[in-house]
């Protein structure tokens, strides 16, 4: 199974690569050369960083519970 | 003031909890030698690791000693952008592996008996050549990145009970060979779940005892701001964690993992892709709650522990918790500290004595070994590099940090050959070899410090590596290296022989 054998496999892909690429591009939820305070006085990065985490976390999840409903995904079993 | 002087030592209470943890270690050690009675189940719990095990283990493994002391200790010195070391890209750690090679690992792994990288390397390049140098690369640099970790190890030990640094060191070292070369894969997995519980427990606790200490969030970060404004926006107070280091941290504790011998032992050791799955997502929580608050632990004792200096800050962490807990919990969090380093060690020690029993003996010097012998002749091997990696942490070449940056690096490399190896048919056995070459050659004197070019004889490349490093542009030396290695090896395939039909219809369907 590779990242780009099928359109599930593309989709997926995509999904995670651009939320690879969107913590790298210097904005400043992610990245600031300014104190710009948020939460309890937290630089703005940190609560970027935060939500960026959960949504991928969450991603994570979906993909997860997608794949094991395809048939590839299930050829050794699906004990432990 | 020196850091022994600002501890107070309360050898009681840590020679107590430490024996019971090394005694811990021991018994699971003598448990999974109970159960590794093969070849397969020494290397790879005969490839049915579930996911429990797998997960914690492989954020454990990831996680080393200077998670927990120099990374802390930068975040003290830069304030918040210290944090850009693993938070932006944690999460990425384990899903990015899994979704490039992971699950056409987890699949060959299962369908060609592969235990190890150099397994894949030989059956995809047809080339024992690559495997062996595989093999011998991958213990060049493991036994500097076992080293680190012992150091890490001694210097805790000396600080909280007075003795030499070496006692420490010799201790740490012999438990962890106890414990791989009795239960092997297994032994290491199983102490690696122990001891990532008790990673995630020492960052939790630390957090919460550093927040109360500063008098809560709000009026530390106020604190932090009016103490100096660079704490709290890029690239830090000593303007250290510029975009290029941001976008080198996120990339190379994700995508080059890919290269990393002993985290692609755990996809072989994986049962199924479910326990792919679990394994990724647990791996990944616990990766985000222990590595997010033991670094903001360090920005957080700016406030609670002012004044660190130089080597004083990479005991941040042991401070916070001598200032707010008992001893005998101070203790056991700080065993938390010495876990992380030998969750590292375990599994780098197993993957090298592959490398030397499989890839090189049984591969190249003696075709007729039975896997008996191999099995035995492992258990000699495990305590030969565990004594090598014990002299080079008595040794110590350089900082801890920098020779784990170093042989990180230096293991990772494997990258290319890896990626291409896996998507790209036309890549040959010559081109890999001639990236991987091309490679090292590259990253040494781009990366190495000075000092550590001195220990290693290589004083000469000084001049060389100074000017390597002003083409960087700010990214870390790997990027660049990969980028040389990629084009070398794309290059010489295309004007080199392909591998068989045969193999390519059974790598790529």
């Amino acid at each position: 199974m590779g990242m780009w054998d099928n359109a599930f496999e593309k989709k997926w892909s995509v999904i995670f690569l651009a939320m690879y690429v969107i913590v790298m591009i210097p904005v400043k939820y992610f990245y600031a050369t300014e104190y710009i305070a948020s939460w309890k006085g937290l630089p703005v990065f940190m609560v970027g960083w935060f939500w960026h985490t959960l949504v991928t976390v969450i991603l994570i999840f979906v993909f997860y519970f997608q794949a094991m409903r395809r048939e590839d995904y299930l050829e050794f079993g699906t004990e432990g | 003031m020196e850091v022994s002087n600002m501890i107070v030592p309360s050898p009681g209470a840590f020679f107590l909890v430490l024996g019971g943890y090394f005694l811990l270690m021991a018994v699971i050690g003598y448990y999974s030698a109970t159960k590794t009675d093969t070849l397969k189940e020494f290397f790879v719990m005969g490839g049915k690791a579930g996911a429990i095990v797998s997960g914690i283990a492989y954020f454990s493994t990831q996680y080393s000693m200077s998670t927990f002391m120099g990374v802390p200790a930068a975040c003290y010195q830069q304030g918040y952008p210290g944090l850009t070391v693993s938070v932006p890209g944690l999460v990425f750690s384990m899903i990015i592996p899994a979704l490039v090679v992971g699950r056409k690992l987890v699949r060959l792994g299962h369908k060609y008996d592969l235990l190890t990288m150099a397994d894949y390397l030989s059956d995809r390049y047809e080339s024992q050549a690559l495997s062996s140098l595989q093999a011998i690369l991958m213990v060049f640099f493991v036994v500097p990145m076992m080293g680190a970790q012992i150091i890490g190890a001694g210097i805790i030990f000396n600080t909280f009970t007075g003795y030499p640094e070496w006692v420490g060191v010799v201790a740490t070292g012999v438990i962890v060979i106890v414990y791989c070369m009795s239960g092997g894969i297994r032994g290491a997995m199983l102490t690696d779940v122990v001891q990532g519980l008790l990673m995630v427990a020492t960052a939790v606790v630390t957090f919460f005892a550093a927040l109360k200490l500063g008098g809560g969030m709000e009026a530390i970060n106020a604190k932090l701001f009016e103490m100096n404004p660079a704490y709290m926006a890029h690239p830090g107070a000593t303007g250290s964690y510029h975009w290029a280091r941001l976008v080198s941290m996120v990339v190379m504790w994700s995508f080059f993992s890919i290269g990393s011998p002993q985290l692609v032992t755990k996809f072989f050791a994986m049962k199924n892709y479910k326990v792919m799955f679990k394994a990724v997502i647990l791996g990944t929580l616990g990766m985000w709650v222990s590595a997010t608050l033991i670094e903001w632990v360090g920005v957080l004792g700016i406030v609670s522990v002012p004044g660190l200096e130089g080597a004083q800050r990479d005991f941040i962490v042991p401070l916070i918790l001598q200032k707010s807990v008992s001893p005998v919990l101070a203790s056991l969090l700080i065993a938390g500290i010495m876990a992380a380093g030998m969750s590292t060690i375990d599994s780098l020690l197993i993957v090298s004595t592959g490398g030397i029993s499989r890839d090189i003996y049984q591969k190249l010097l003696n075709k007729n070994a039975k896997d008996g012998d191999i099995l035995k002749l492992s258990r000699y091997i495990t305590v030969i590099l565990g004594v090598i990696a014990i002299l080079f942490g008595i040794w110590r070449p350089g900082a801890i940090f920098d020779i784990i940056i170093f042989s990180f690096g230096g293991l990772t490399i494997w990258a290319t050959p890896m990626l291409l190896g896996i998507y790209w048919k036309r890549t040959t056995s010559v081109g890999a070899i001639s990236g991987i070459i091309v490679g090292i050659m590259t990253y040494i004197p781009f990366s190495a410090s000075p000092t550590m070019l001195d220990k290693i004889g290589l004083r000469a490349l000084q001049p060389l590596s100074a000017m390597m490093k002003g083409y960087a542009l700010g990214f870390d030396a790997l990027i660049p290296t990969w980028f040389v290695a990629m084009a070398v090896t794309i290059l010489v395939s295309l004007v080199t022989k392909p591998v068989s039909e045969v193999t390519l219809k059974r790598h790529f369907g």
